[in-house]
């Protein structure tokens, strides 16, 4: 091959940062923006996507030596389940280099098409949730290629399909459900937790509000400092420090103090849990740069096109429709969460998920808004403290099949729906 | 008087915040207001921002005053009213 053309095949392209850089060149050129605007914004977009792998890369390192302990120690894989740290793990290895180009042109193709598609069909959601759009593409751009070993253009097309299934067809499935919360309001939730919130309602419906016996969350009195938790920083920092500290004390001073090294066995696991948020952080403010660069122009062209859409957006859009839910259904997933572990490790499961943040506050919030308008709030402790119970299972049956070591997926959908199946689509054509 | 200052704020300051950000600054456009700066943050890092006001979903209400003491914090109900988002940012103007 023409060395220049080996360059711009084999290595330019296979380069996420180039790849994302050069869509938001493209966007800013057909807006006819300015050369200055361009330059800025094309430059924000591939540095913002270098630091979001520095993060992701952070948040591995974090988690990997405490689940090598406990491999070490009890010879069962450990998982986290949380989605930044899957998209870490995938970017980080696992994903072939020639695979990972295609991380941006599938995420702006997918975004795009949901538009074509409102456009042209009856079926008008424009999905807008940025950062989650971006960990689907990674994940479902993996699962596909995995499950069908297919590389290359075909790839790209069979995920494309698979994302648009989930953010503009799945969306608007969901907007029966986000209109018992928010009335007409043209909103629907643009999440990975659609099936799982979906599931969570079905149970929460067994029970009938009721003024009187059966309330809203709403009437309960929480104690208000539980809201710290809506802090990524702080969240991250108590559940993680508390719960690698926790792990430290169960593996011991021999297998832990052969990574730590010199660092004191217990502040070593503490530390690494701080060292989550850290990670976190950072990844965060990547993906804030090349998102402020990507969505407001999308969300300009989506409004120009499909006017009066319907926006699928981030959960916390829905909590403040029933704060106190959001509380309830955090400590009820919470709870189901850490239980649902206990039964992994209770049953010597050869794989171990355990809980994070991600899940936990954001799925158990969002989860609980809906919950309580359709089953008060018993059906709230109900439906979250089922699907809490249910995700490390399916999570640990997840990471099973799909070889993750640190890291997985966050929400039931992936466990629940997706790793199904693409179990499935595995099984039929061999994989990668 | 200074132009209008917003700083928009949700947990992770990437998603819903800001999808806000973009309807608060339609809201002030038709308000008439055009000289303005919106800005997204997340909780982590939102403090001494000294904006004209934080605005937030009602859900973060009381953690992002008990961060920022004594500034103006505005929660917002439904990010696509219109008539709120409005209402929300009138009294920061100088109209």
């Amino acid at each position: 091959m023409n060395p220049a053309l080996d360059v711009i095949i084999n290595q330019i392209l296979r380069q996420p940062a180039i790849v994302m850089g050069f869509v938001i060149l493209i966007g800013n050129v057909a807006l006819k923006n300015s050369v200055r605007d361009t330059l800025v914004a094309t430059i924000k977009a591939m540095v913002g996507m270098l630091i979001l792998a520095v993060g992701s890369s952070t948040l591995v390192g974090a988690s990997r030596p405490l689940m090598q302990s406990i491999f070490d120690r009890f010879g069962v894989t450990g998982v986290i389940i949380d989605p930044w740290t899957m998209v870490g793990e995938i970017e980080g290895g696992i994903l072939p280099s020639e695979v990972m180009g295609l991380i941006g042109v599938a995420m702006t193709l997918g975004l795009l098409l949901c538009v074509v598609l409102a456009r042209i069909t009856p079926i008008k959601t424009i999905y807008l949730t940025g950062h989650k759009a971006y960990a689907d593409t990674v994940t479902m751009l993996f699962l596909v290629w995995f499950s069908t070993g297919t590389t290359g253009a075909p790839l790209l097309i069979v995920t494309v399909g698979f994302l648009l299934v989930y953010w503009w067809l799945a969306t608007w499935m969901f907007r029966p459900i986000s209109r018992t919360v928010v009335g007409d309001a043209p909103i629907t939730v643009g999440h990975n937790l659609l099936f799982g919130t979906f599931l969570a309602t079905l149970l929460a419906r067994l029970f009938k509000p009721d003024p009187k016996k059966n309330p809203s969350c709403e009437e309960l009195k929480l104690p208000g400092f539980l809201s710290v938790f809506s802090d990524a920083v702080i969240g991250y920092s108590i559940i993680m420090g508390l719960m690698f500290f926790a792990i430290a004390v169960i593996v011991g001073p021999t297998y832990m103090g052969a990574l730590s090294g010199a660092q004191n066995f217990l502040l070593f696991g503490f530390m690494q849990g701080l060292q989550v948020a850290v990670g976190m952080t950072i990844l965060l403010m990547g993906v804030r740069m090349f998102l402020a660069e990507l969505m407001p122009a999308f969300k300009g062209i989506a409004d120009k096109i499909v006017p009066g859409a319907t926006a699928a957006i981030d959960t916390p859009a829905f909590w403040s429709y029933a704060p106190t839910a959001t509380l309830v259904g955090f400590l009820s997933t919470s709870v189901g969460m850490f239980i649902g572990t206990g039964l992994l490790i209770a049953f010597n499961s050869p794989v171990v998920a355990f809980p994070s943040i991600i899940p936990m506050f954001f799925g158990g919030s969002t989860m609980g808004v809906f919950c309580n308008a359709k089953g008060g709030w018993k059906g709230t402790v109900f439906g979250c403290f089922i699907l809490g119970l249910i995700l490390p299972l399916v999570s640990a049956y997840f990471a099973s099949w799909v070889g993750t070591s640190v890291g997985i997926q966050g929400h039931t959908d992936w466990g629940a729906l997706w790793s199904p199946i693409f179990r499935v689509l595995r099984f039929i054509t061999g994989g990668a | 008087m200074s132009s209008p200052y917003f700083v928009v704020v949700c947990t992770f300051g990437a998603g819903s915040s800001l999808m806000l950000r973009l309807n608060v600054e339609a809201a002030l456009k038709e308000l008439g207001c055009n000289d303005f700066k919106v800005e997204v943050s997340d909780m982590g890092s939102c403090k001494n921002k000294n904006p004209s006001a934080y605005l937030c979903s009602t859900v973060l209400l009381s953690n992002l005053e008990s961060q920022n003491p004594g500034a103006p914090v505005v929660g917002i109900k439904d990010f696509y009213n219109k008539q709120s988002l409005q209402d929300a940012v009138k009294p920061f103007l100088s109209l």
